[in-house]
């Protein structure tokens, strides 16, 4: 029997089989590779997805589908009202995060929660840190005084001196974060038709125009009234209140004096306790908070 | 008879068939050797990778898990890998931004990291900053120069539980 050659064709088949071998690596390897970029755009999309749950969270109420880009990848949200229970409403929110060819949906049941501050905290008409002084035809009385008023009533049920309280309790806001949601006035004072919510960073100088509105109106100083003040809602004062112009106020006057000055109550003032007026003033401060009750992922 | 009369014929290989033989062989084995040490780079690559995209994931949990107001306090800040045998082998940056939305800030964690002598990511020194030369237009530039990599996280932080 002739051999010749039969190494080569030995060899031939030896590398073929080496060769048949490496390609399986180089196949598996190639397709771990790709699974691990898939990996990345997996973590990406959820991540992407996430961000569109965050989006939405701000305006729960949008009927059509919201959409954003975020980083390399696009997301789309859609929201649906569930139903309502112990004061908050439930919305779910359903999330489609895509980078690549990879797409991750998340859906995520969220409760909205409204507070607003109630006006129970606020049960007189003046309230002062220190010791009020009523002087000329100042009176303060509530809203269920029978009528007509007497003459300088000044009705101890709606009146409190040296008082204690607190600003955020009372808001249900910090003072950084409710003068970042009001009108603000710097160094001077409003005037004519006032509404909302007004901060005044107070002059040094007195309050001698003329204002008239509705609403919170928080002084960050002294207030002393020289002018005409006639307003339906809160009026906050950190510092020394000093009320001689004419003043008429349906709400409640607060007065967190840091000297101990009295806080003064002269001239023409007119302030009556109405629970009315304040919770109107209050329901200004609406305070919405949202909170993610169940997160699952959806098959795509 | 021949046996007696004559010398057997010795069958084998000559010189040229083995010399061939060799060579192809040796081609051969050199070729799938280099494939080997590729396949071994891969595989550290890929595990790289996924340390890398773990830690990056694992920052942004950690972001949100901090109060909205604080989370600022986390921009252009960098972290340590775990995972590389060096420490220095990787670098976690954090980006954190406002929007337009009061209540909603973008998280990117972008991390760069070194395998087997090769640097992926932009940030070449692997110091967590974007040095100069480091910018490179293999990846997408939407917000001006910053430092990118193929492992990264953008996503948003709301503040809807004050």
């Amino acid at each position: 029997m002739n051999k010749r050659g039969s190494a080569l064709i030995m060899g031939l088949f030896i590398v073929l089989v080496l060769s048949i071998l490496t390609s399986i690596f180089l196949y598996k390897q190639v397709n771990q590779n790709l699974a691990a970029v898939r990996y990345a755009d997996d973590v990406k999309a959820l991540w992407v997805a996430e961000g569109g749950v965050q989006d939405a969270r701000s305006d729960l109420s949008q009927s059509s589908p919201a959409t954003g880009q975020i980083g390399g990848g696009n997301y789309t949200v859609s929201i649906n009202f569930i139903g309502t229970n112990d004061n908050s409403d439930y919305y779910s929110v359903v999330s489609s995060g895509t980078v690549g060819s990879v797409s991750r949906v998340i859906q995520s049941v969220v409760a909205l929660t409204s507070t607003v501050p109630n006006a129970s905290k606020f049960p007189y008409g003046v309230e002062s840190t220190v010791e009020i002084d009523f002087k000329g035809s100042s009176q303060v009385y509530g809203e269920t005084t029978p009528l007509p008023i007497p003459a300088k009533t000044r009705d101890p049920d709606y009146y409190k001196e040296n008082s204690t309280f607190s600003f955020s309790d009372l808001f249900g806001f910090s003072t950084d974060e409710l003068k970042e949601l009001s009108t603000v006035y710097n160094n001077a004072w409003p005037s004519g038709e006032i509404s909302g919510v007004n901060w005044v960073v107070a002059p040094s100088s007195n309050f001698n125009g003329n204002v008239s509105g509705s609403g919170i109106l928080i002084i960050q100083g002294d207030l002393k009234i020289t002018g005409t003040i006639d307003f339906d809602g809160i009026i906050y004062v950190m510092g020394e209140l000093d009320m001689m112009g004419t003043a008429m106020v349906s709400g409640a006057v607060l007065a967190e004096s840091a000297a101990s000055v009295d806080t003064t109550l002269t001239g023409t003032c007119d302030v009556e306790h109405s629970t009315v007026n304040i919770q109107n003033a209050l329901n200004l401060l609406v305070d919405e908070s949202t909170q993610v009750v169940s997160w699952k992922e959806l098959p795509n | 008879m021949r046996a007696v009369h004559g010398k057997k014929r010795q069958s084998g290989l000559t010189l040229i068939e083995v010399l061939v033989s060799v060579a192809i062989m040796a081609t051969c084995i050199s070729g799938m050797l280099l494939t080997y040490i590729n396949l071994f780079t891969i595989t550290d690559l890929m595990r790289d990778f996924t340390l890398a995209m773990n830690a990056a994931s694992q920052k942004v949990e950690e972001i949100k898990c901090n109060p909205y107001d604080s989370i600022l306090a986390f921009n252009n800040s960098t972290f340590t890998v775990a995972g590389f045998p060096d420490a220095s082998d990787a670098i976690g940056r954090i980006e954190v931004s406002n929007t337009t939305n009061a209540y909603l800030r973008k998280v990117r964690v972008v991390v760069s990291f070194r395998t087997r002598g090769r640097v992926i990511g932009e940030d070449a020194n692997l110091n967590g900053l974007l040095d100069s030369g480091e910018n490179t237009v293999s990846y997408a530039e939407t917000a001006g120069p910053r430092l990118d990599s193929p492992i990264e996280i953008v996503t948003y932080v709301g503040n809807y539980s004050s």
